[in-house]
């Protein structure tokens, strides 16, 4: 009977062999991973959840954007030295800023995932019945987020196209699927346009006129026109919204307000290219009940230039209030906003001064897309040919500010037009924050610790 | 083991002389022999009459009965006892107790596998007996081991029952893998950590697997510290191993033991914060300083109070004082053991209640064992070792944080109406500051343990036993989260009626609260088979052993919780799925009211190992030993799946060599040193595996995305270490001690290396580069200072050093180490876990901002820390630490006291930074008194003056301000004890009664300036595994990175428990 005890244990020893492979349950190999379509449309997903999330296109980007220009009055807020978005407003953040590293880290994030995506087509690794269309599709989508991702970041951690672009140093670029540590230093502000140019010109060939709230052709004609705008390439960006605008589609309807009421889909309330779908309010700060960023108090400049149509604007009359002495806008004023980051008024701005800037100016085109944004907000409203070059730029630049304030556009614009001194913000009559010019290196967020510890070499900011 | 010193010797020659001289004249002797170990009788005593062969045995139950000469001289002796000689003189009845006397020749050792005789162990091993556990109220067992084991760090996490306790033995040589000892009980490698949720509503405290073990259950710890005896646990043995032996019963009468005590616990520090008066006219000095103006009486000064309201002290809430109580605790405890010739068996049964200091705590736990030995034949024993333990512990609320900081003493608790200040619009609808509201939350974990071991052991022959061990760790966890009605407010919409490209109307706020439960389950079992040999011929003697074993763990986790626009109404219906309502009206997007997750099931690994030793004895004096492990894991990457650890090791006893012996003072001396690898397996599952998961999704589609850049080369981390140790008794033992020098090198250490976070990654884990020494010395002293008939008075004396120092980062950079709270990383030449951070160069006498030294040592005004000014600051390990206990007896009393010390460490206070100086959003801590208030008033030139912006306002900036002095010395236990004479005892049918009145954390001496010098910030114990975020920007670190570089920056921790407990003991 003894001798029959041991034969169990001696069968549990001998069957031992495969007991240290043990096999995760909730994660799916690397290999194995990217080889049906449905996971490489979830991976193209989960790019788009980075991109649209609170720490970039969702919140941060547009954000800062805003708080580094002049259309806030900072004044009006105790922001504290030591919070990271204080930090972020009076150029005063280091490289432990969890904030920005959240920018930063998120966009490169989106852009492994979006690469993941491009390789996995590329290479041909989708072994089911993937449609090439769906294939194509989901690539052209991929550079569109990865295309985005570069553009915003560069102009945040980059100097502005219209300072030194062929040396100025912008961000890494990354475009190959990554599967070990793989250095790659900043590439000029130049390099980093030439690759979103790229991939935004082949997105656009791609995708499909419509495709719900995810990338379609319009909304990467759309950024491929902001980013030829930012690049100074006036010709370009003239001949990419006059082709959108001739398409008919993105006429502006209801009110100045309208874009900012949708909790729908892209199009429903016509005049946008390209929207997120948050099922919140990621600018509740803006609110009038929040006091925190307000338009910033009566002698302020965006004030002044917002109530110099007085009543007849629309912008001004309806969508500016006051509260407790502040004045606030009301654009960003309700629960569940999908943000439009990329609408028609934006495009019929850019095709206007394009058509002043450009080459051979076209002031009637000026004049035109012109009249269009002013006139959908402002009643009675007379149509203005605009007679010089000269006065054609400053009417739509001040229409600019005023039309996308709040919508991260201001910091970019005086950058671009090469501002010699902006930014002064006072607490009383102490000096919180000196104006600079627009190409100090003080304006630039710093690259983040995740960054640099991973390669020393990176050259800060 | 107490040992009593006898002059008997010295008598005996007078005795004699007087037995020769006496005459002959029989009576007859009877008596009982018992033992002082627990009171019980002692069979097969040998009663001899001095100078006689007339001799008797003890019977069954220690009574003998001897007919002798009038006037003689009865010997009592059994082996493992000291010998005694009585003068019977007219007396007719003698009880005697006879003190067990194993000296450290015979004493035998739990080792890995086994056992060994104490004197031949050539390894570095720390035992702690039962009787060290007696009468110590705590809720876990491994908090018993501070002070009484040198070279082990042992700190309570905190005085909350049931919570973390953080063992480094020797020093801490990992960064990102877990640092805590192996755990073994009965052979079974057990689970250790803090399973509660903590992402949830509450924040808790770390919880402790470990206090579901019974103390009153455990005979022996062994903590094995060196390679020689901790190698034979190869990869899990580089942070020492920690062997824990049940009771087992012997074969006799059945012997009962019950012990009650009942103790009230309270806080054993508390920092004094302003109240109302103070914190107002600081505020509005703050106001004065930053505006120039008087503060307004309408200013908000926070949830719309405003310096009218507050007025004059009109609310002044200690809110402290608000969470604080005496608390009790309460422990029963009754075991019997015994059994016959084949059968033994111990079972036990305890109760603890721990109803602690902080409201809304306590801690319950039921426990019974039954052990089990069996022999079949002659050949073949089998046997058992199975306890069960219930759980309840209704964990600490949330607020403590709060009620320390954001909690103004200008606010009150209620409002007019009743309801819970923070609930009107004006005071933000939140209670979140309000730590009272808090304690209406409920977080309660029940757990049932099971801890299973059963064996079969069968002699070959005279040489080979084979011995096959089957052990089950079953742990079952239920963590209920309720958030209370009064606390959440949900903001509805309806969206029945939304008008075209608007929003949907606002509804009315409601009150509703939440529940999350989840349950958890984790299955470990364990199988070891060995072969050992044990032959003596001639001068040799020859111990072998040969062993396979295997482990597998898995852990799940499932659980369900209320989704964010749902809740309760009302408190009565927390649980139940009816009672639960949507409160938006007709969402768009339907919106269930529960959510659930499922997690956890890739909690699970593997163990394969194969280990020998050999131990080799010669002429009792010269001694070698060896041994070897082969582990395999699941946790290992592909190109290193097998891991092979060797120790070697000698010694050498003087005292058996003749030009020792002949020294007298000189009792026993041994040196020996050893020499090995271990490793560390704590790193996390399918570390070394690139796979995809669970993203983000967007647009009602779920995400995917790749988790982890595949490393096949990961593998445990490597540890060398020599041990040299002396060990030696004087005076006839009376002195016995060890003096122990070990360096410890790590190697292969884990960390994630990070890479540009450009890459979509924030690093990989790897086996870095990164290397750390850990050396020191250890002294060990027992002394029986006074040893007579009526008194005895011993001392047991233990200090460590441990000099722990980085030797090589890796290349890594410094900031590649940030893990959190207080600015601690790695630096080439200092600690692990260095402070580093900014100096404070004091207070600019004119305007009141403190200064900072800039890198020409000059002083500077900023704003914000700048990271190129930091420096290494304070000590994170102390110098030395260790405890002394003295047992003094006087007759039946036994007066027990330890001492616990650490010296030269510092601590980052956290919260002071919040807590001195941010005025604006915190109650401040009262040596804000001596701030700068004016140039003709400044202050004690180190506390800045208070400001509401500008350089200065806010929280005060990292710096060496903060960093403390945390040395201290601790009277942590101290217990009086009667035994109530034998023959009373007998008279109530009692083998012994014991009654008994202790004290834990009486007596505190230090120079800190927080809440309390012994506490961990972040100590959790080998816990999930789950390693860090790899993908996206969160850039998380392993918890055990926390716990192993972040542990001194203070986080309000709660401070220790002091206990006034009585009790008594009784055996029959």
């Amino acid at each position: 009977m003894k001798k029959y005890i041991f034969l169990p244990i001696l069968l549990l020893v001998a069957s031992c062999n495969d007991f240290l492979d043990v096999k995760p349950q909730t994660q799916i190999p690397s290999d194995a991973a990217l080889s049906n379509g449905k996971n490489v449309e979830a991976t193209l997903i989960a790019a788009y959840s980075d991109l649209v999330s609170d720490n970039f296109l969702g919140q941060r980007v547009r954000l800062y954007s805003e708080l580094l220009s002049d259309n806030i009055a900072l004044n009006e807020i105790t922001l504290s030295s030591t919070d990271f978005t204080g930090q972020v407003a009076l150029r005063n953040s280091n490289i432990l800023n969890k904030d920005i590293d959240g920018v930063w880290s998120t966009a490169y994030t989106s852009i492994a995932k979006a690469n993941a995506v491009i390789n996995a087509i590329d290479k041909d690794l989708i072994t089911d019945k993937t449609t090439a269309t769906d294939k194509a599709k989901w690539k052209a989508e991929a550079q569109f987020v990865r295309a985005v991702c570069h553009f915003e970041l560069v102009r945040l951690f980059g100097q502005p196209y219209s300072n030194v672009p062929t040396t100025d140093l912008g961000v890494p670029i990354r475009i190959k699927n990554l599967s070990a540590d793989e250095k790659q230093p900043r590439a000029t502000v130049d390099q980093v346009y030439t690759q979103v140019i790229a991939d935004l010109i082949e997105a656009s060939a791609i995708l499909p006129a419509t495709n719900g709230n995810r990338a379609s052709k319009w909304a990467a004609k759309g950024y491929l026109a902001r980013v030829y705008f930012n690049k100074l390439d006036y010709d370009k960006a003239f001949a990419t919204t006059q082709e959108i605008l001739t398409s008919g589609l993105f006429a502006l309807s209801g009110t100045p307000q309208t874009a900012f009421r949708n909790n729908g889909n892209v199009n429903a309330n016509g005049g946008v290219l390209f929207q997120l779908v948050t099922g919140g309010n990621s600018f509740g700060g803006f609110r009038p009940a929040s006091i925190f960023y307000s338009i910033s108090q009566g002698a302020n400049s965006l004030y002044q230039d917002l109530s110099a149509s007085g009543a007849s604007d629309f912008r001004f009359s309806t969508m500016a209030i006051t509260t407790d002495s502040r004045q606030f806008s009301t654009k960003w004023d309700a629960n569940v906003i999908n943000p439009p980051i990329i609408r028609s008024a934006e495009i019929y701005l850019i095709h206007a001064e394009s058509a002043a800037s450009k080459a051979s100016p076209d002031l009637t085109a000026a004049s035109a897309s012109y009249n269009s944004v002013r006139s959908f907000a402002v009643s009675p409203y007379t149509p203005i040919n605009f007679a010089t070059k000269d006065v054609a730029l400053a009417s739509i630049q001040l229409e600019r500010r005023i039309e996308l304030l709040f919508e991260g556009d201001r910091y970019h614009e005086l950058k671009r037009l090469k501002k010699t001194s902006f930014g002064e913000i006072k607490s009383g009559s102490t000096v919180i924050r000196e104006a600079k010019p627009f190409n100090d290196a003080s304006w630039l967020l710093k690259i983040p610790v995740s960054e640099t510890s991973g390669n020393p070499s990176i050259v800060q900011n | 083991m107490i040992r009593l010193f006898t002059k008997a010797t010295k008598c005996v020659l007078v005795l004699l002389l007087a037995a020769n001289i006496g005459w002959a004249q029989g009576k007859n002797v009877t008596g009982k022999v018992t033992s002082s170990d627990d009171g019980t009788g002692i069979p097969g005593v040998n009663v001899l009459e001095k100078g006689t062969t007339n001799g008797t045995v003890t019977d069954s139950d220690g009574n003998y009965s001897i007919g002798i000469q009038e006037k003689a001289i009865l010997s009592f002796s059994f082996i493992g006892y000291k010998s005694q000689e009585i003068e019977i003189g007219t007396k007719n009845s003698i009880n005697v107790v006879l003190e067990s006397d194993i000296t450290a020749l015979q004493e035998v050792v739990v080792v890995g596998y086994g056992t060994q005789q104490k004197a031949e162990v050539t390894g570095s091993i720390s035992s702690v007996n039962k009787k060290d556990l007696q009468n110590v109220s705590v809720s876990s067992f491994d908090a018993a081991l501070q002070g009484r084991v040198v070279g082990a760090q042992v700190t309570q996490s905190s005085g909350i029952p049931g919570s973390a306790v953080r063992l480094r033995i020797r020093g801490q040589a990992s960064i990102s893998g877990n640092s805590e000892p192996l755990y073994i009980v009965d052979g079974v490698p057990i689970t250790t950590g803090d399973f509660s949720k903590r992402d949830g509503a509450a924040n808790g405290i770390n919880g402790n697997a470990l206090a579901d073990i019974n103390s009153n259950d455990i005979e022996s710890m062994e903590v094995l510290k060196d390679a020689a005896a901790a190698a034979i646990y190869g990869s899990r043995a580089a942070n020492g191993v920690v062997l824990i032996t049940t009771k087992r019963g012997k074969s006799g009468k059945t012997i009962f033991n019950a012990g009650y005590y009942a103790g009230v616990t309270d806080v054993t520090r508390k920092l004094n914060y302003l109240n109302s008066t103070e914190w107002l006219s600081l505020f509005d000095e703050a106001y004065r300083n930053s505006n120039g103006t008087p503060l307004p009486s309408t200013y908000n000064l926070g949830r719309g109070v405003t310096p009218a309201d507050a007025v004059a002290g009109k609310y002044n809430t200690n809110w402290r004082d608000q969470l604080l109580r005496s608390g009790s605790v309460q422990e029963a405890n009754l075991n019997a053991s015994g059994g016959s010739e084949k059968t033994r068996f111990y079972v036990g049964g305890t109760y603890r209640k721990d109803e602690s200091y902080f409201k809304g705590n306590s801690y319950e736990k039921i426990s019974a064992r039954i052990n089990i030995d069996h022999n079949a034949t002659d050949k073949l024993s089998i046997g058992t070792q199975t306890a069960i333990t219930g759980t309840t512990n209704n964990q600490v609320p949330n607020g403590w944080g709060t009620a320390l900081s954001s909690a103004l003493p200008i606010f009150p608790i209620y409002n007019t109406d009743g309801t819970f200040f923070g609930n009107t619009v004006p005071q933000g609808q939140n209670t979140g500051a309000n730590p009272v509201a808090q304690i209406e939350n409920k977080f309660t974990t029940t757990g049932l343990r099971l801890l299973n071991n059963i064996y079969l052991n069968y002699k070959i022959n005279k040489e080979l036993v084979f011995r096959s061990e089957f052990g089950l760790d079953v742990m079952n966890q239920f963590d209920e989260i309720y958030t209370s009605h009064q606390n959440r407010f949900l903001f509805p919409f309806d969206y029945s009626n939304v008008p075209t490209g608007g929003q949907p109307i606002a509804l009315p706020r409601v009150n509703a609260g939440s529940f999350d439960e989840r349950r958890l389950n984790i299955i470990n079992w364990n199988i070891n088979n060995t072969l050992s040999y044990n032959k003596t011929f001639g001068d040799h003697k020859i111990e072998a052993l040969l062993g396979f074993g295997a482990q597998k763990s898995s852990q799940r986790t499932t659980g369900a919780y209320t989704n964010g626009n749902a809740g309760f109404r009302d408190n009565y219906f927390t649980n139940s799925i009816s009672g639960l309502q949507i409160f938006d009206q007709n969402l768009v997007n339907p919106y269930p009211t529960m959510g659930g997750y499922n997690a956890d099931v890739d909690i699970v690994y593997s163990f394969q190992s194969y280990f020998a030793r050999a131990n080799y004895v010669y002429k009792g004096k010269y001694l070698a030993g060896l041994s070897f492990r082969a582990d395999g894991s699941s946790r290992f990457g592909p190109n290193n799946k097998f891991g092979y650890f060797p120790a070697i090791s000698a010694g050498w006893i003087l005292t058996q060599e003749d030009f020792i012996k002949n020294i007298k003072w000189i009792s026993f001396l041994k040196v020996r040193a050893s020499y090995g690898l271990t490793g560390n397996a704590e790193i996390g599952n399918f570390g070394y595996l690139a796979t995809y998961g669970g993203s983000g999704g967007y647009l009602g589609q779920s995400g995917l995305a790749a988790q982890r850049i595949a490393n096949p080369d990961l593998k445990w981390e490597r540890n060398q270490q020599l041990d040299i140790g002396v060990e030696f008794g004087i005076l006839d033992e009376r002195v016995t001690g060890s003096i122990g020098f070990y360096n410890k090198n790590s190697s292969d250490l884990l960390f994630v290396e990070p890479i540009q976070s450009s890459t979509g990654f924030t690093g990989v884990l790897k086996n870095t580069g990164i290397e750390i020494r850990n050396r020191g010395l250890e002294l060990n002293l027992s002394s029986r200072n006074i040893s007579t008939q009526s008194i005895t008075w011993t001392t047991d004396l233990n200090i460590s050093t441990n000099q722990n120092e980085v030797l090589s980062t890796g290349g890594l950079p410094i900031e590649a180490f940030a893990s959190g709270l207080g600015e601690s990383r790695l630096i080439k030449g200092y600690p692990v876990g260095q402070g580093f951070m900014m100096v404070s160069a004091g207070v600019d006498p004119v305007d009141g901002r403190e200064l900072f030294f800039n890198n020409d040592n000059k002083p500077e005004k900023l704003t914000i820390e700048n990271t190129d000014y930091r420096r290494p600051v304070g000590k994170p390990f102390p110098d030395f630490f260790g405890g002394i206990s003295n047992t003094v007896k006087y007759k039946n009393f036994e007066l027990n006291f330890l001492f616990t010390f650490q010296s030269g460490n510092t601590i980052f206070d956290n919260e002071a930074k919040f807590q001195i100086g941010d005025i604006g959003n915190n109650n401040q801590r009262r040596s804000v008194l001596n701030r700068w208030q004016s140039q003709e008033n400044p202050g004690d030139g180190k506390t800045p003056g208070l400001f509401l912006s500008g350089p200065g306002s806010g929280r005060a900036l990292n710096s060496d301000r903060f960093m403390y002095d945390a040395s201290f010395l601790r009277l942590r236990t101290v217990s009086l004890a009667y035994n109530v004479p034998t023959e009373i005892a007998n008279k109530l049918k009692m083998n012994s009664i014991r009654v008994f009145v202790s004290g834990q954390n009486l007596l505190l001496f230090t120079k800190f300036p927080g809440w309390d010098p012994e506490f961990v910030n972040t100590s959790n114990v080998g816990n999930t595994g789950q390693f860090f975020s790899p993908f996206g920007s969160s850039g998380q670190v392993s918890q055990f990175q926390q716990a192993n570089i972040t542990f001194n920056a203070a986080q309000n921790p709660f401070p220790q428990t002091r206990t006034i407990s009585a009790g008594i003991n009784i055996s029959f």
